[in-house]
């Protein structure tokens, strides 16, 4: 009903009436309000009026607009205090008659109607702000105990009237922690708000918007620059492993700007893609990166890093939160791109206050954490010879390690490779300031960092960035700009010298007496010439992002975000003469690496958000449209005719271009959403995408995406809040949708020619791959539910979440025997992988005083991974590594029985009994689950006064690869963890390492089969101190006469103790070639300065 | 109950607008539902690739077809290079030349003969890499019937270049592996399930293929890309391996009568240079500093290494194959004593090179294999006389006197020792010959103990392919 529409009439008899008077007398008896809302509308309020005291509302829309939004709690209060209340600013009175109240412009000197006098009392203004100073709008500031209450102008102000001297006021805002304060005089109160810590109430962002954590339909987790500061990494993933259920972290290697494995709830494709897609204030994030090692060919890496990580190019002192969105109602706005889930990170925004100057500076250091136990010259020895005679052979020439060197000798490979201390620095400044119409952040960082490998190896990155925020006198247009430029630098060397911590004991000297490698003769592959083959790495990276928005109406926007990318990475890898084994060639030669990738997005959306029914309606509607063009290329130069102008492409007398890849990418989508929000109890959020990629082959490049999500406040039903009162909050909530996956090589269902190396000067053309047109979508069906219970007004909190998710028409890299001429066909397969997990949470405030409080938070997470369905599974290739009903993370393999006490070789289940071990036969059916089985993390926060200490463990429960049968078979030429003493040595030993060997008969036949077993993958689980920060606050008094803001102390360790049974260096590394270089233990001490 | 209104508020969304707001919500919106355009979604062909029905369109593209293959075979370091895991070094490991001194298991399976099916350069660089060329063959010879627009003469010619070289891979693997798959499609799903074929079955396709090279090809002085003259070396060998041998003899006699393409060169150090007047066909390096494999991985500087490269060095047994006097031992073995004494193969005498001309090739078919087919024909028709004079000539180019056998094992057996000291380290020649002729067994079991066992003629199929494809079978012994 259109009360306004109704008004001019009543108005009109009102005005007229000769009894006005008369009837203004009249008061309702008995009519009271019961309502408790934040930021309601004032008409919606009136509807409950209406449902309440059956009292309808007339006024004129010009002097008391129904848009406006009002924060009250009323219990039980009479209708006419209430309505005292709402108007008490305004010149505005209101009479009764009948069933209606009228509301009318006040005449002067006419006092409030209805407002009830006290002796004692009196008006407060009073200001709200955060921390920095900037205006809070919609706090609500209501009387502890008492109904009167009001919210905050855009000014961040209030006027309360009629207030008892003592009264205590609560003043609680979303996303900051709820704060009381006492009035003592009239004076104008200022309340300063700090952001929400565990609260319900705090911002998180979503897609395309932003929620709380009270709000939400689906599954999101959140880390804030508060924990991201608290860890000396600078990748920002690396700062979030233990913190977020459901996101498994995994390093491949402890290197500065290494590759870093992301598996959000498990793994949802065979063969496809299982990164995240990472989205950078509303930007995509290449999740790949430009290494040439992605486009070498097999065997040509050039560098220790795998594939690198893109992310690093993130400046991690700029992200002030990084939102993990997991389940279908979170994710299917994504549609193609959301499969595995998708990862947001907010960069610091520019903040309205005086200008201020945040310093950060920290410096420290790191060393391998735990060393493994390799035998040394005498067992080594020992080894070697016992091997011989079990072979009944003699050492022959070519047995250079313990024929031709000095078997006196000892090195500590592991020292001298790994055994360095690293040193870290990291220095950021940041400036932050402006006005309520522009304000901006300004900052910049560098950070250096280097190895635990002899010589001068390191990592340094060096970043700036810009956000500005600017807004019309009007309010309705507003611009957010950012930009930033992050280049870093990664000096090291060409492979892991992990790699080589099976060298002999008994080595040679690593220099000769001129300090030049030593190559006794060319008898030893000197392991630090790799140390001499360099790499070096320059990556740049220019961010910018703009959002456009105008306030067409009230609750309508249109809204436009732009994004560039630019990205370039350019790689050398010298080979210089003084690193080459003099027996080949001694020519310096070089490999040189370019790669680019530019990708811009624009987003056009309209938002809408009305009040309905009681209710709050939001609507998004956008579509996107994006491209990326990455190339990457790759040169050889020989000829160097000394080793000083290695870097130099133009000094090679020999140039050869390797390798050119070209990759285009169109992307084009329509999405949209639908949230209803029934009397903040009952809430329904629906979205929806078409996408259109050019990934896929003609007539399948669209596809439709879209989920569900409900939530239910149960909190709020009367009958919780009477039965169930030790409840402070409760929500039920339950998603469904279907995401895709379109994580797959560009030009896949081409069948094409590329330029191979010329020959005879002509350039040479070869197949490429072969040609396949039903090239389509991997889905993922992805249902939730989940429960979050608050506890003591919400200082216990505790989440838990129940997923199944079913992935789909798997894009399956179908590896093809060697007889197609290619390794492998991308292909769709009717096959099911199902993901299913529980995810658990718990924060408690355990004590909270102004001088100590103690804060916790647990995590863990349960995931499960299974083949549901793999229609004739063993008529494929695949047989021999998945099993319908199992993870897909198995090996396959032999079961490994034990050392035969008589021969003294391995022994393995002979399952068809033909008394022979075969591959693939049934012998080789037994399967052993690897990878995480369940993970999580605990931190305590600790505060008292000036200190504040944060501890994280992080666990994992996993089995991976056992270091052990990463070597060569025990007895050969190749140095080992000590455990092989404990080998077969003559008839009735009962052990666990077959005897020495080093021939290749059977005993090397029964170490083979053993790498093919189940016996190699171990229980890697491990618990970590991952993280400890301690920090002190300067007094204030101190700060004060420095005229400084804050400033703070702080010791930080990352990977402190680590407690596992894995022998090997490090279990999260653990890998099935060699040892990895290790995730270092790192102790920083840092200064945090504010101006 | 839940939702009391929306849909009639959802209609009215707008209601409250002003005209000119909603005129603009109406645009946005319109804009939105008109995205979702096709061409949007739509990216050509990356300019570093092409499409197969470009290739097929001029003989310039078409005949880059053909060079990939040899572009990719000289750059592999596998299969046909003359690099360390190449048929040239991995037989001759194999066999009684080479000893490895590597502590790398790939080299020290094929020396010590015990190989494993996942042998990675049994899998990669053997089949795998022999088949890829056959598919480039098989797609080469499908578009070209595609093909419009192309000259006669370039068709013509790039068939027979396809026909030789899935011979000429079909052979090889055919000798490494026994049966095998003879593929003549790129359709994949039918490769992929492909059964092995007797090898007799096999010998017969790659007559056939060969023949129609030989019509196809060009007759010319090309030595660099295969022309008629190479797939008739090829045919004669083939017919020598499958006892063809009036076949035989009439084969390698028409390249030997093709006088004026090709002799014998006089000189040992000019026979392995480019364009050598023996050479019938040879690979080219495009590598930088590279001219051949072979050099670059033979020579030894320092004692053998323990690596991939440089990692062997010749067998005794080798060494004393050699007569008193023959001047191949001079010009062909080379030595360096770093500790121990360590002789080498120095028929490429080029370890490095830092300029762009490439001085030495590697030679695949050369005039000298021609005569020593047409000899052990001709010793199997019964033309003793005949076969002298083509061992003879040889034999004097080493300096080496002329043989006096008179009977046909006497024969037999000076032929199969020439061939060891001619061709040892050049393309499995002593390898495939020990197999063919049935003295693998009894000679290896003394020279290649105690790691020799009769199953080591063949290479075990590689696991992957098992796994791959259910149709085939493993070799006897391999698991």
């Amino acid at each position: 009903m259109s009360y306004k529409f109704l008004f001019s009439l009543f108005f009109a008899l009102a005005v007229l009436s000769p009894g006005l008077k008369a009837q203004s007398q009249y008061k309702p008896v008995g009519k009271r309000i019961s309502f408790v809302g934040k930021n309601v509308r004032l008409a919606d309020f009136f509807n409950v009026v209406w449902d309440q005291t059956h009292m309808q509302a007339f006024y004129n829309d010009e002097q008391l607009s129904s848009e406006e939004r009002i924060t009250v709690e009323f219990r039980r209060e009479p209708l006419d205090n209430v309505l005292a209340f709402l108007l008490r600013k305004k010149q505005l009175t209101w009479y009764y008659r009948e069933e209606t109240f009228v509301i009318l412009p006040k005449k002067p000197g006419e006092p409030d109607l209805g407002q009830m006098p006290d002796e004692a009392t009196m008006s407060i203004p009073g200001m709200v702000t955060d921390k920095s100073g900037a205006p809070l709008q919609n706090a609500s500031v209501i009387v502890k105990g008492g109904r009167k209450g009001a919210s905050t102008s855009e000014a961040g102000k209030f006027l309360l009237s009629g207030i008892r001297k003592k009264t205590v006021l609560s003043i609680s805002c979303i996303g900051y922690a709820s704060k009381d304060v006492q009035v003592f005089d009239d004076d104008t109160l200022k309340v300063q708000l700090t952001p929400a810590v565990t609260g319900l109430d705090e911002v998180l962002v979503i897609a395309y918007g932003t929620s709380t954590r009270r709000n939400l339909t689906g599954a999101v987790s959140e880390v804030t620059s508060k924990d991201i500061a608290q860890q000396p990494v600078s990748d920002p993933l690396l700062a979030m492993q233990g913190r977020i259920p459901g996101l498994s972290i995994t390093q491949t290697s402890g290197l500065p700007g290494a590759e870093v494995k992301v598996e959000l709830r498990g793994r949802n494709s065979i063969a496809a893609g299982n990164n995240p897609l990472y989205i950078v204030d509303g930007i995509p994030f290449p999740g790949t990166a430009l290494t040439f090692n992605n486009i070498a060919t097999e065997g040509s890496s050039i560098s220790a890093l795998g594939a690198s990580n893109p992310l690093n190019m993130i400046n991690i002192a700029d992200i002030a939160s990084i939102d993990v969105l997991k389940d279908a109602d979170a994710t299917a706005i994504y549609g193609s791109r959301g499969a595995n889930g998708v990862i947001l990170i907010t960069t610091k925004a520019a903040k309205q206050g005086r200008m201020k100057m945040d310093a950060n500076i920290y410096s420290g250091v790191g060393t391998m954490g735990h060393s493994a136990n390799y035998l040394n010259t005498q067992q080594y020895l020992q080894m070697r010879h016992e091997a011989f005679r079990n072979d009944k052979t003699d050492p022959q020439l070519s047995d250079y390690d313990i024929v031709s060197w000095d078997t006196t000798r000892y090195t500590d490979w592991q020292k001298e490779l790994l055994g360095k201390t690293a040193k870290i620095t990291d220095g950021q400044i940041a400036f932050s300031g402006g006005d309520s119409t522009i304000q901006a952040r300004i900052s910049g960082g560098y950070r250096r960092e280097s190895t635990i490998y002899p010589g001068d190896f390191n990592y340094q990155k060096a970043s700036g960035r810009i956000n500005l925020n600017m807004l019309s006198r009007d309010k309705r247009l507003k611009l957010t700009v950012g930009a930033s430029y992050v280049a870093d630098k990664n000096y090291l060397p060409a492979k892991d010298l992990a790699a080589f911590l099976g060298t002999p004991p008994t080595a040679p000297v690593i220099y000769d007496a001129a300090g030049k490698l030593n190559w006794a003769d060319g008898t030893f592959e000197n392991p630090m010439a790799a140390a001499l083959r360099t790499y070096k790495a320059k990556t740049s990276n220019l961010m910018t992002n703009a959002v456009l928005s105008y306030k067409i109406l009230n609750g309508l926007h249109v809204k436009t975000s732009i994004g560039y990318n630019f990205m370039e990475m350019h790689e050398i890898q010298p080979n210089p003469i003084s690193s080459l084994n003099p027996a080949g060639s001694q020519v310096g030669y070089s490999n040189f690496g370019n790669g680019s990738s530019k990708s811009w997005i624009v987003e056009p959306q309209v938002s809408y958000v009305r009040d309905i029914a009681k209710g709050q309606l939001e609507v998004l509607v956008g579509t996107t449209f994006q491209q990326e063009i990455r190339d990457q290329e790759g040169f050889y130069a020989y000829g160097y005719a000394n080793d000083d102008l290695l870097e130099n492409m133009t000094a090679a007398s020999i140039i050869q271009k390797l390798d050119q890849r070209y990759y285009q990418y169109h992307y084009n989508a329509l999405f949209g959403r639908i949230n209803y929000k029934w009397r903040d109890k009952y809430i329904i959020n629906l979205t929806g995408r078409r996408d259109g990629s050019s990934r896929f082959g003609p007539g399948r490049e669209l596809a439709n995406f879209g989920s569900i999500g409900t939530a239910w406040i149960f909190s709020r039903e009367p009958w919780v809040e009477t039965t169930l009162p030790f409840l402070s909050f409760g929500k039920l909530r339950a998603s469904y949708g279907r995401t895709g996956n379109d994580q797959i090589a560009d030009y896949g269902y081409y069948a094409t020619y590329s330029t191979s190396l010329p020959y005879l000067g002509i350039a040479g053309l070869s197949p490429t791959r072969l040609f396949n047109a039903n090239y389509g979508w991997e889905l993922s069906n992805k249902a939730e539910v989940g429960l979050e219970l608050g506890f003591r007004q919400d200082q216990v909190l505790f989440r838990a979440s129940y997923y199944h998710n079913r992935s789909s028409n798997q894009l399956v890299k179908y590896p093809l025997s060697g007889l197609s001429g290619f390794d492998f066909i991308i292909d769709n397969y009717p096959a099911v992988v199902q993901n299913t997990g529980w995810e658990i949470e718990l924060n408690t405030v355990n004590v909270k005083h102004r001088n100590f409080s103690w804060n916790t938070s647990f995590n863990i997470s349960i995931p499960n991974n299974k083949l549901l369905k793999f229609p004739e599974l063993d008529k494929t290739p695949y047989s021999n590594y998945f099993a319908v009903g199992q993870p897909l993370n198995i090996i396959k393999g032999f079961h490994y029985l034990g050392v035969n006490d008589k021969t003294g070789l391995y022994e393995f289940q002979d399952v068809n009994n033909d008394g022979k071990i075969v591959a693939l036969s049934a012998d080789y059916s037994f399967t052993k689950r690897t990878g995480s089985i369940f993970y999580g993390g605990l931190q305590n926060s600790l505060h008292y006064k000036n200190w504040q200490l944060d501890v994280l463990f992080q666990f994992v429960k996993q089995n991976r690869y056992d270091f052990l049968y990463t070597h060569l078979m025990p007895g050969m030429a190749d140095n080992q963890p000590v455990d092989v003493l404990g080998r077969w040595q003559a008839t009735g030993n009962r052990t666990g390492t077959q005897q020495f060997s080093q021939l290749l008969g059977n005993a090397y036949t029964a170490y083979l089969n053993m790498q093919r077993s189940d016996a190699v993958i171990t229980d890697a689980s491990y618990a970590r101190l991952k993280n400890l920060s301690l920090g002190y606050q300067l007094p204030e008094k101190w700060m004060r006469s420095a005229h400084l803001q804050s400033a703070r102390f702080y010791l930080q360790g990352q990977n402190l103790f680590t407690f596992t049974g894995y022998k090997g260096q490090d279990p999260e590394v653990a890998s099935n070639e060699h040892e990895i270089y290790p995730p270092l233990r790192i102790w920083t001490l840092g200064l945090q300065l504010g101006l | 109950m839940l939702l009391k209104y929306p849909q009639i508020k959802v209609l009215q969304l707008f209601s409250g607008a002003p005209r000119k707001g909603r005129t603009i919500a109406g645009i946005a919106i319109i804009c939105l539902i008109l995205s979702g355009c096709k061409k949007l979604i739509e990216v050509p062909v990356p300019p570093t690739e092409t499409t197969p029905e470009i290739v097929y369109t001029s003989d310039a593209n078409a005949t880059s077809a053909v060079i990939g293959i040899y572009a990719d075979m000289i750059s592999s370091k596998g299969f046909a290079s003359g690099g360390t895991r190449s048929i040239t070094f991995l037989n001759a490991l194999s066999a009684d030349e080479m000893e490895s001194y590597s502590s790398m298991t790939v080299p020290r399976e094929f020396y010590q003969n015990s190989l494993n099916s996942n042998n990675n350069a049994v899998e990669n660089n053997l089949w795998d890499e022999g088949y890829k060329y056959i598919y480039a063959a098989n797609a080469l010879l499908e578009g070209l019937e595609r093909s419009k627009g192309l000259s006669e003469f370039v068709t013509a010619r790039l068939k027979g270049e396809a026909y030789f070289i899935r011979a000429f891979c079909h052979f090889y693997l055919v000798n490494l592996f026994g049966d095998i798959p003879y593929l003549e499609t790129t359709d994949y799903t039918k490769n992929i399930v492909s059964y092995r074929q007797l090898s007799s079955t096999v010998y017969q396709h790659i007559i056939t293929d060969l023949q129609n090279a030989q019509t196809l090809l060009p007759d010319n002085k090309e030595r660099l890309r295969p022309n008629k003259w190479a797939a008739t070396a090829l045919l004669a060998r083939v017919y020598l391996y499958e006892r063809n041998w009036s076949q035989a003899e009439a084969q390698a006699m028409a390249i030997i009568d093709n006088k004026a393409n090709y002799q014998l060169e006089d000189s040992l150090n000019r026979v392995f240079l480019t364009n050598s007047g023996e050479a019938i066909w040879q690979l080219l390096s495009n590598r930088a500093g590279v001219d051949t494999w072979e050099g670059r991985n033979f020579i030894l500087t320092l004692a053998p290494a323990t690596g991939e490269s440089n990692a062997a060095a010749l067998s005794d047994y080798l060494l004393k194959a050699f007569e008193k006097g023959d001047q191949r031992r001079r010009a062909w073995v080379d030595s360096i004593t770093v500790g121990g004494k360590y002789f080498f193969p120095y028929k490429y005498k080029i370890k490095n090179d830092n300029d762009t001309v490439v001085d030495e090739s590697s030679v695949v078919l050369r005039l000298a294999e021609q005569y020593f087919i047409r000899a052990e024909a001709r010793v199997h028709l019964g033309n003793f006389d005949g076969a002298k004079e083509d061992v003879n000539l040889i034999r004097r180019r080493a300096g080496l006197p002329g043989i006096t056998a008179n009977n046909e094992p006497d024969l037999l057996a000076a032929i199969a020792k020439e061939r060891q000291v001619e061709l040892f380290t050049e393309w499995g020649h002593r390898w495939l010959d020990l197999k063919r002729t049935g003295q693998a067994i009894p000679v290896l079991s003394n020279e290649k103990a105690p790691g020799w066992q009769p199953m080591d003629t063949l290479y075990p199929i590689p696991q992957n392919e098992l796994i791959l494809n259910k149709n085939l079978t493993q070799n006897q012994g391999y698991n």
